[in-house]
């Protein structure tokens, strides 16, 4: 009872942000069309949007990390255990990235319908088509054509979009409880180390290209096997998300409020 | 249905907080759970409600463990000086939210309240004055409606009218139907005749758990000039003494002995709760 | 009116309960009359319900109250008459032993006293509007 109470909150939480980047995106797409008739007709203007997913894993990245905090002390507040806040959580994670994920198929749909009556003018694809459709065609001016778009593409992008958000979504989240765990002299250390082991990686790999040159082939195979194709990207991202809300409990049922 | 809690102990670094602990709170009766800053009473009251985690010892509500337990903690509810909603929540909200997660909170009477003590419901909670801070959270603790209301310094930065006020609502909700109150404060004066039961909480221990009646029946004080009070006082038990120039006043455990040879010129009375407390808790 | 003072030193139930005796001795409770109720004197005075369910039943053990299940409290008949005589009876221990002592604290004589108080007997009236609100 307190678990449905606790997502309901955590999804009211996150509502207003999803609702304010998809009117502006939204917004964007009307503006074009408003000050379309306004702009020559030869001049190279349009709204492209190749993987709006791209942008909005960026946002529900920033959404997850700043989610945790509020939700987690209000359900402390009202006496719910760490347990049936996270099983919340896990509820809200899904329903949130599903959301989005709808989301996204739907603007790049409008996108592609506009792009059907104003040729030229605007064009969209989903981060789906952008990967793994393997009749996309790169034009000479840099731009895409869009392939066909069939009821499967429009599937397989909303689960893509799904799986990629998940994995996104479970990691901010994981980083933002970590952070809330670690106490001053932690923080420190934890948010200064990162930037500093890829500014020794690289100063590393700079110094010895022959480390970079063997390190090149090891990480393709690592891509080919982990996101090669749609099954093995959703695979992927399925556990790690699994492995980010796993180690994400474990920090969280110790966790006190502060 | 009591909150019972057994050997807790707790600390926080060098400092130990709670030093094997063991209080029971029934149901139905207004406790005072008094101690001076430091003494514990937060850190106590948070572990019940398992914000924090003891080091050791147990919880339990009716039998059943308190920690990480939904049911139990349905039957709790604490208002802490630590504010946990969102800066950015309103008044308003918080008390809807505060249905949604306790069926029973009465958000009508939550209303009538706000009004009572002129706390705009439209305002966020982070604008609120210290004093607002504390009214917002007495009327969220007199709207929810469990067995076991637990409030952490409510009075803090409450003005005369809104301290009485409150202790009027509070008796009156007890009076409909009783439930457990523990009012921990530094107030004890204005609480002393609120309270059924003390609780006096030194240095992370338990001093005393009794009635308030038992607890002021075993001492009293005694006053006079100086010699006769000292005299009075040979052989027995003192908590302590004032003076005013000649004058002593002593407290004293145990009943006046109105017998004794410079009675007549001694004036005996009761000890009052404060009192008592300091008495008790000066180290 | 009832007064409860928290500094006086005599416990709150027995303030509570000498409130009420005075109240009924005055008239301003009329015997069959309902007695104010826990909550009223809880609320009115800020204490603890179980402080003044205290001082009620010490009236109640004297026979000067009755409980009416599902009502209320009620003032017994007779109770006026049965407070007179215990008032009576503790005159000497409520009253007259603080004069004695204050008379002999300030080395009043016992037959000064004794005029005194002739005195301020036949000064006042019946009705016991003798003494000067301290």
């Amino acid at each position: 009872m307190k678990t449905k109470a606790s997502l309901r909150y955590q999804l009211r939480d996150q509502r207003n942000a999803i609702l304010v980047y998809y009117s502006v995106i939204t917004l964007m797409v009307v503006l074009s069309l408003v000050f379309m008739p306004f702009s020559p007709a030869d001049s190279y203007f349009s709204i492209s949007s190749g993987g709006i997913t791209a942008v909005t894993g960026m946002f529900a990245g920033v959404l997850s990390l700043c989610t945790f905090k509020d939700c987690f002390l209000l359900s402390l507040q009202h006496g719910v255990s760490r347990k049936s806040h996270f099983l919340a959580r896990l509820g809200s994670l899904g329903l949130v990235c599903a959301i989005m994920a709808v989301g996204d198929e739907i603007y790049t749909l409008i996108l592609k319908l506009l792009e059907h009556i104003f040729p030229g003018r605007f064009f969209a694809s989903s981060l789906y088509e952008m990967i793994y459709c393997s009749d996309y065609m790169e034009l000479s001016s840099g731009t895409y054509r869009s392939i066909q778009t069939t009821t499967t593409t429009i599937l397989l992008s909303v689960v893509f979009s799904f799986f990629f958000l998940l994995a996104i979504c479970s990691f901010t989240y994981l980083v933002s409880v970590l952070n809330f765990r670690l106490n001053k002299v932690g923080k420190i250390i934890f948010w200064v180390s990162w930037p500093a082991l890829f500014v020794l990686l690289d100063a590393f790999l700079v110094a010895h290209p022959q480390f970079a040159n063997s390190l090149v082939p090891v990480l393709t195979r690592l891509a080919s096997m982990t996101i090669s194709t749609l099954p093995r990207l959703c695979l992927t991202c399925l556990a790690a998300s699994a492995v980010f809300c796993g180690i994400t409990w474990l920090l969280m049922r110790r966790a006190h409020a502060k | 249905m009591p909150i019972k809690c057994e050997n807790v102990t707790k600390s926080f670094g060098q400092v130990q907080a709670l030093k094997g602990v063991s209080i029971t709170f029934e149901e139905g009766k207004i406790y005072g759970l008094l101690g001076r800053n430091g003494a514990g009473k937060s850190t106590l009251l948070n572990i019940l409600t398992g914000r924090i985690f003891a080091d050791s010892g147990s919880v339990t509500v009716d039998g059943e463990p308190a920690i990480e337990n939904d049911r139990a903690q349905s039957k709790i509810f604490l208002m802490s000086e630590k504010t946990l909603h969102p800066d950015a929540m309103k008044v308003r909200e918080a008390f809807r939210w505060a249905k949604a997660f306790y069926p029973d909170f009465d958000e009508d009477y939550a209303m009538n309240l706000a009004g009572d003590f002129a706390l705009n419901t439209g305002a966020k909670i982070a604008g609120l004055s210290t004093g607002y801070h504390s009214i917002f959270k007495l009327i969220l603790a007199l709207s929810v409606n469990v067995p076991y209301v637990l409030l952490d310094e409510p009075i803090l930065g409450l003005d005369a009218n809104h301290r009485e006020l409150f202790y009027k609502r509070l008796l009156e909700k007890y009076a409909e139907e009783p439930f457990a109150v523990v009012l921990s404060t530094h107030l004890i004066e204005e609480v002393a005749s609120l309270v059924e039961d003390v609780v006096i909480i030194k240095e992370g221990q338990v001093l005393r758990q009794e009635s308030r009646d038992s607890l002021l029946s075993q001492g009293y004080t005694v006053s006079g000039g100086a010699a006769a009070v000292e005299t009075y006082i040979q052989g027995r038990s003192v908590l302590g003494v004032d003076s005013l120039g000649g004058l002593r006043t002593a407290y004293v455990l145990g009943q006046p002995d109105k017998s004794a040879g410079s009675a007549q010129d001694l004036e005996f009375g009761p000890m009052d709760l404060q009192k008592l407390f300091i008495q008790l808790t000066n180290s | 009116m009832l007064k409860v003072d928290m500094n006086s030193g005599k416990p709150i139930f027995i303030q509570i309960a000498e409130g009420l005796e005075d109240a009924i001795l005055s008239g301003a409770l009329p015997e069959g009359g309902q007695l104010p109720s826990i909550t009223e004197l809880s609320v009115q005075y800020t204490i603890n319900p179980a402080t003044a369910l205290k001082g009620i039943n010490l009236l109640v053990d004297q026979g000067a109250a009755y409980k009416k299940r599902g009502v209320g409290m009620f003032v017994a008949e007779g109770a006026r008459a049965l407070l007179q005589k215990k008032r009576q009876a503790d005159f000497s221990r409520r009253f007259v032993a603080a004069l004695v002592d204050e008379a002999k604290r300030l080395e009043l004589g016992k037959p000064e006293l004794l005029d005194m108080v002739a005195a301020e007997y036949d000064r006042g009236g019946k009705d016991g509007s003798n003494a000067d609100q301290m």
